[in-house]
C-alpha cells in the first residue's frame, strides 16, 4: 500500500490554546517499505500516523492511501477502511485482559464479519506461526512483555491488512526482546510485502528500517 | 463479538459481583416492598375477594369502602330483585360486634350475616363443619385465625360446640372457616342474615349490602348503571368495589405514599449504586472500546455490546432479587405479614431494573460514542 502525504497540516484547539501539530508534511511511503518515523515528544509523529490510519482528519492538505483520498471518505467508510486495510501495534500492547490470546487476535476478523469459529481458528494458526502456539488459551496477564507484543502483532496481521501502523513497539520491552520483535516485523515486511510505519524513539532499532524520517515541531527535518 | 462483550463484563469479577449485588438489592427492595404493598391493599378488600358468587354489590350511595357500613331499607332488596337482567339478589349484613371472651375481656369482631335461604356470601372454605350447619339455632362460624388467636381461651383455640357471648347473646360455634386476612386482622364471624339482625347492635336499617348476580349475557357494568338509575343506590361490580376500597385506603391512609417512597428509594439506590458501578465499568473499559473503534468497530456494534452487557446484568440482578423476594414470601407465609407477588409485579420490577440499566447504559453509550480512538496511541 502506497501512502502519499501532501502538505499535511493539523492543528488542535483555537485561539491562545491553538497547537500546530503538523506544519505541511510532504511524505511518500512506498509499498512494502518499512518506514521509521522518529523525533522528540510533541514533534507530531503520533498525529501523522493517526491521520494515515484514518483515526484523525487533517486540517489542511491531502493524505492518499493507495490513491484514495482519506479526506473524501465519509465516516462509515473510514471505519471500514481501518477494519480492512490497517493493522495496529501499540506501545502498551492494548490487549483486552479479560479475553484469551486467541480471542484478542480474532477481534479484527469479527469486525469484518468473519464467524467466531473461523476467526478463532485463524487466530490460533497465526499465533502458532509467531511462535506462541502454547499460549493460545492464556490471558495476557500470564504472558511476558515480548509474548504480549507478539499477540498484538498477530492481531495486527490476522485480517491481512496492507498497512501496519506501529506506535513505539519496543519501548515497553527489554533490548533483546525488542530486537526480536523488530526482526519479526522486518520479516513480515520482507516476506508478506506489507507497508510498515513505525513511530519510535528507540535508536537501537533503526537498523531494521528501509528509511528513517525525522520530525521536529511538526516538520520533517530529514 | 457479543460473547466477547460478556466476557469483558464478567472478566473483572469484583466489579461484576458488585454490579450484580447492587442490582439484586434494588430488585429485592422494589419487588419485596411492592409485594407487601399489594398484600396490604388486597387485605383491604379481602372480604370482597372471599365473596366470589355475586357480580354486583349494591349499597348506600355514600359508602366509600368495604368497611364503611351504612344500612339501607329492606325494600331496596325487593326493588333490585324486580329489575330486568337479574338472576338473583340476596341480602347481606356486615357489621362490628363485641364478643365476650372466657376471661371476661371483649374482642371486637367483624360480623357477617348471609342470606338464610341460599347461604350466598358465606366463607370461601370450611375447615371444620358444613356450610348448612349455619342454619342451626344460634349458630356462628368463626374464621381460623380468630379461633386460634384473638378468640382463643388460654391459647386453646375455639372449636365446634363451644359457646360464646356476642352482644349479650348466646352463640354456638358450628364451624371453623378459612378466610383471607382482613386489613385490621379482626376475627370474622359468620351467621345467617336473620340471626345477625337479632344479635347485632340494633340500628334502624340492618341491610348493609345487596349481592346481585347478573343473568347470563347481561353486562354487569350496564346492570350497575340500571340499578343506580332505578333505585338511587350505589352499585359496583366486584372489581369496581375493590377499586373503590383501594382508592379510599390509598387516599386517606398514606399507604401509597409510604410504600411508594420505599419503592422509589429502591429505584434510586439502583440508579445511584448499580448505575454508577455500570458506568464505572464502562469508563474502566473505555480504552478497549477506543481500541475497538480504532480497529474498525462501528458505533452500532459498540452500542449493542454495551446494551447487551446492561441487559445481562439487569436480567441477573432482577432474577436474584425477585428470587430472594419469592423466598422471603415463602418463608413468611404463615406469619401476619401481608405479602402477594402477582405476575405483574415480576414484570414491573423487571421493567424498573431494565430502566436502571438503560439509564446507566445511555450515559455509558454517550461516553463510548464520544471517545476519541486516537487515545489508543497514548501510553
Amino acid at each position: 500500500m502506497k501512502v502519499i502525504c501532501k502538505n499535511l497540516k493539523k492543528t488542535f484547539g483555537e485561539g491562545p490554546t491553538r497547537v500546530e501539530a503538523l506544519r505541511g508534511i510532504q511524505l511518500e511511503v512506498k509499498e512494502g517499505e518499512l518506514l521509521m518515523i522518529m523525533g522528540p515528544s510533541g514533534s507530531g509523529k503520533t498525529t501523522l500516523i493517526s491521520i494515515i490510519a484514518a483515526i484523525l482528519t487533517q486540517t489542511e492538505g491531502e493524505c492518499l492511501v493507495s490513491n484514495i483520498n482519506l479526506n473524501h471518505l465519509p465516516d462509515a467508510e473510514k471505519i471500514q477502511y481501518r477494519s480492512q486495510h490497517i493493522g495496529f501495534v501499540f506501545q502498551a500492547f492494548n490487549l483486552v485482559p479479560m479475553l484469551t490470546c486467541t480471542e484478542n487476535v480474532a477481534i479484527p476478523l469479527l469486525f469484518n464479519g468473519t464467524t467466531k469459529k473461523d476467526a478463532e481458528q485463524k487466530a490460533i494458526k497465526i499465533l502458532q506461526n509467531l511462535g506462541i502456539g502454547e499460549k493460545v488459551h492464556a490471558t495476557p496477564d500470564l504472558l511476558s512483555g515480548g509474548q504480549q507484543q507478539r499477540v498484538a502483532i498477530a492481531r495486527a496481521l490476522i485480517h491481512d491488512p496492507d498497512l501496519i501502523v506501529c506506535d513505539e513497539p519496543t519501548s515497553f520491552l527489554d533490548h533483546e526482546t525488542g530486537i526480536k520483535i523488530m526482526e519479526l516485523l522486518r520479516d513480515i515486511v520482507t516476506k508478506q510485502k506489507k507497508t510498515l510505519l513505525i513511530v519510535s524513539h528507540d535508536p537501537r532499532i533503526t537498523q531494521f528500517a528501509d528509511r528513517i524520517v525525522r520530525l521536529e515541531d511538526g516538520r520533517i527535518i530529514s | 463479538m457479543f460473547l466477547y462483550a460478556l466476557k469483558m463484563l464478567m472478566g473483572d469479577r469484583m466489579k461484576y459481583l458488585g454490579l450484580v449485588i447492587s442490582l439484586s438489592f434494588a430488585s429485592f427492595i422494589i419487588s419485596q416492598q411492592g409485594a407487601i404493598f399489594v398484600g396490604v391493599m388486597q387485605r383491604t378488600f379481602s372480604y370482597i375477594s372471599d365473596t366470589s358468587q355475586p357480580d354486583i354489590w349494591v349499597m348506600d350511595p355514600t359508602v366509600q369502602y368495604i368497611d364503611d357500613l351504612k344500612g339501607m331499607k329492606e325494600t331496596v332488596l325487593y326493588r333490585v330483585r324486580s329489575l330486568q337482567g337479574i338472576e338473583w339478589a340476596v341480602p347481606l349484613y356486615k357489621g362490628i360486634i363485641q364478643a365476650r371472651l372466657a376471661n371476661g375481656t371483649f374482642q371486637t369482631c367483624v360480623f357477617i350475616g348471609i342470606d338464610d335461604a341460599t347461604l350466598i356470601g358465606g366463607p370461601p372454605r370450611m375447615i371444620q363443619g358444613n356450610l348448612q350447619d349455619l342454619r342451626f339455632p344460634d349458630a356462628i362460624f368463626v374464621n381460623e385465625v380468630g379461633a386460634k388467636d384473638k378468640l382463643a381461651s388460654k391459647k386453646v383455640p375455639l372449636k365446634i360446640g363451644d359457646v360464646m357471648e356476642l352482644n349479650d347473646r348466646r352463640a354456638y360455634v358450628a364451624g371453623i372457616c378459612s378466610t383471607s386476612r382482613t386489613f385490621q386482622s379482626q376475627p370474622v364471624l359468620y351467621t345467617t342474615y336473620n340471626h345477625a339482625t337479632l344479635i347485632a347492635p340494633l340500628v334502624r336499617n340492618m341491610l348493609t349490602f345487596v349481592l346481585v348476580k347478573a343473568k347470563k349475557g347481561v353486562n354487569p357494568e350496564q346492570l350497575c348503571q340500571t340499578i343506580r338509575a332505578t333505585t338511587g343506590y350505589a352499585a359496583y361490580t366486584s372489581w369496581g368495589f375493590k377499586k373503590l376500597t383501594m382508592l379510599y385506603y390509598g387516599k386517606y391512609t398514606g399507604i401509597v405514599i409510604n410504600f411508594g417512597v420505599a419503592i422509589f428509594l429502591g429505584f434510586i439506590i439502583g440508579v445511584a449504586i448499580a448505575g454508577q458501578t455500570f458506568f464505572n465499568f464502562i469508563v474502566d473499559n473505555m480504552r478497549y472500546f477506543a481500541i475497538f473503534k480504532a480497529m474498525g468497530a462501528t458505533h452500532s456494534l459498540l452500542i449493542k455490546m454495551v446494551l447487551l452487557q446492561a441487559a445481562l446484568v439487569s436480567g441477573i440482578g432482577w432474577g436474584i432479587g425477585i428470587g430472594v423476594t419469592a423466598l422471603f414470601g415463602w418463608a413468611m407465609r404463615y406469619t401476619e405479614l401481608s405479602f402477594k407477588l402477582p405476575w405483574w409485579l415480576y414484570v414491573t420490577s423487571g421493567g424498573c431494573l431494565l430502566c436502571i440499566c438503560l439509564i446507566a447504559a445511555i450515559f455509558s453509550i454517550i461516553k463510548v460514542i464520544r471517545i476519541d480512538p486516537a487515545i489508543v496511541f497514548k501510553s
